[in-house]
């Protein structure tokens, strides 16, 4: 983290008294006078000061703000629940975008590791709010606090759009619990949607120039939700996809090792396996169906596909 | 009934007001300021989704995901037939981006295609005629102040003239009563 230059700050100071407090977290000062922006619309003025303390002690402004818009939903955030990112975002508007000019009605959506809530709240917007799929959506985390969040963001869901809010539950299930799919009480299930944590301890402890991960990470958002390798994968598949019978799945990732790890697992029985990048051209998602099933339309997300 | 003319001398002696001062007016360009709500429409038409590229733009190269959390989201378009690029990253929302790089995009558009009679065209010739106007406002109001103020002066000093007696001339008046006793 290099140190803020007394000229950059000499510069900040002269638009506005607060800004100076914007530069360690932010390279740029465009970016801080940005971030300083969205402080003053979106919070009343006597929390301006506090804002920009905490937001000097690196704390992430999603948390600040309590929010981060997520499609066209703007997702509740709090400490210790991890703060949805874009590429989630993406690979989920993505996947809905496929399944909506499919038409394909009356899905049944498992996601794991759901956190704020975000993904089974974005694909029922985008699936049965839109485009009148009628799909049934659950999510479920271990951690309580995550559990409270995303009932949390379904109750300000269904505030904003109430028709289609009764297609979405969360529920508090642990992946790694072998009756996990009598607790969460689910019999069909077409498609499994999971953002696991996939940081291997050894990066967590790493500055981002070594391929570890940022401070503000580090310091607020829960490890819980950040540190795993294979396991996790592993898990997903033999807990929840293979007895659920499930026809397809979509896992995000951060490592190339961990998607191979996957196809390794699925192609003995029969799967087709493939991966996206998201547009930083970064791999983000490992991608499973079954041939002869509707999920292989799952295939058209692939930007390359196991042989 | 009565004619208003009737009832309200103010109101004749305004118009008679308007008169004299529409013929002896001195401005030789007398353009109207371009009513708010007369603007040209926003032109939404000129965007064709066929005929632009977009691309995210997530701040240089590195690590991503559950690593780092970005809050910004810029939105780059590109008009391909013209070449034209903008970029909007006002917002922390995505979807407002895109929305808003759009309306900038069409405007630049219209810009291109309209010239002097285009919407940022109009609206900014508005502005400058509000701005003048306002000025050619205060600048009247503060001249007619002025000159009240200058005649004010005026009036004063006269007074100070007329009370003021020169010491010589009171002493001689003083003699004069002096002497007649």
């Amino acid at each position: 983290m290099p140190r803020v230059s007394t000229k950059l700050i000499r510069e900040a100071k002269k638009v506005s008294p607060l800004l100076p407090y914007f530069l360690r977290a932010n390279a740029s000062l465009d970016q801080a006078k940005r971030e300083l922006q969205w402080v003053q619309s979106e919070l009343p003025e006597n929390q301006w000061i506090e804002a920009a303390k905490r937001r000097h002690n690196h704390e992430p402004l999603q948390y600040i703000l309590k929010s981060q818009p997520f499609g066209s939903l703007d997702i509740i955030c709090e400490q210790g629940v991890l703060i949805p990112r874009w590429e989630t975002e993406e690979w989920c508007l993505k996947l809905s975008s496929v399944l909506s000019v499919l038409g394909m009605k009356n899905l049944n959506i498992l996601d794991s590791c759901s956190g704020t809530g975000c993904i089974p709240l974005l694909l029922n917007y985008e699936l049965n709010q839109l485009a009148n799929l009628n799909s049934r959506i659950k999510g479920f985390d271990l951690s309580p606090t995550a559990h409270k969040l995303s009932n949390k963001n379904l109750h300000s869901y269904t505030k904003m759009y109430p028709s289609s809010a009764s297609n979405v539950s969360f529920a508090k299930a642990d992946l790694f619990s072998s009756s996990l799919l009598s607790n969460l009480d689910v019999r069909n299930v077409d498609l499994v949607t999971s953002n696991p944590p996939y940081i291997p301890p050894k990066d967590y402890n790493n500055s981002v120039v070594l391929n570890g991960i940022s401070r503000s990470v580090r310091n607020f958002e829960p490890s819980l939700a950040l540190i795993g390798e294979n396991e996790f994968y592993e898990a997903l598949i033999t807990n929840l996809v293979l007895p659920s019978k499930a026809k397809g799945f979509i896992f995000e990732l951060g490592y190339q090792e961990q998607a191979d790890n996957v196809h390794k697992l699925m192609k003995t029985r029969n799967w087709n396996v493939g991966l996206l990048k998201d547009s930083a051209s970064n791999i983000r998602c490992v991608i499973g169906w079954k041939d002869d099933s509707p999920m292989s339309a799952l295939g058209q997300l692939c930007t390359f596909t196991y042989e | 009934m009565l004619h208003p003319y009737r009832v309200s001398g103010r109101f004749i002696a305004s118009v008679i007001n308007l008169q004299s001062k529409f013929l002896f007016s001195t401005s030789i360009t007398c353009k109207a300021i371009p009513k708010k709500h007369k603007l040209p429409p926003r032109p939404k038409w000129l965007i064709k989704e066929e005929e632009l590229e977009e691309k995210f733009i997530k701040g240089g190269s590195g690590p991503g995901g559950q690593k780092i959390n970005k809050s910004n989201s810029k939105v780059q378009l590109t008009h391909i037939p013209s070449g034209l690029v903008v970029e909007c990253q006002y917002s922390r929302s995505q979807e407002s981006n895109r929305k808003r790089a759009r309306e900038i995009m069409s405007l630049k558009l219209d810009e291109m295609l309209n010239g002097d009679k285009s919407r940022t065209a109009v609206v900014n010739e508005r502005k400058t005629k509000l701005k003048q106007s306002k000025s050619k406002r205060a600048n009247r109001k503060y001249k007619v102040l002025d000159e009240e103020r200058k005649e004010q002066k005026e009036n004063e000093n006269e007074d100070e003239d007329d009370d003021e007696l020169d010491p010589e001339d009171e002493f001689e008046l003083f003699l004069k009563e002096v002497k007649k006793e």
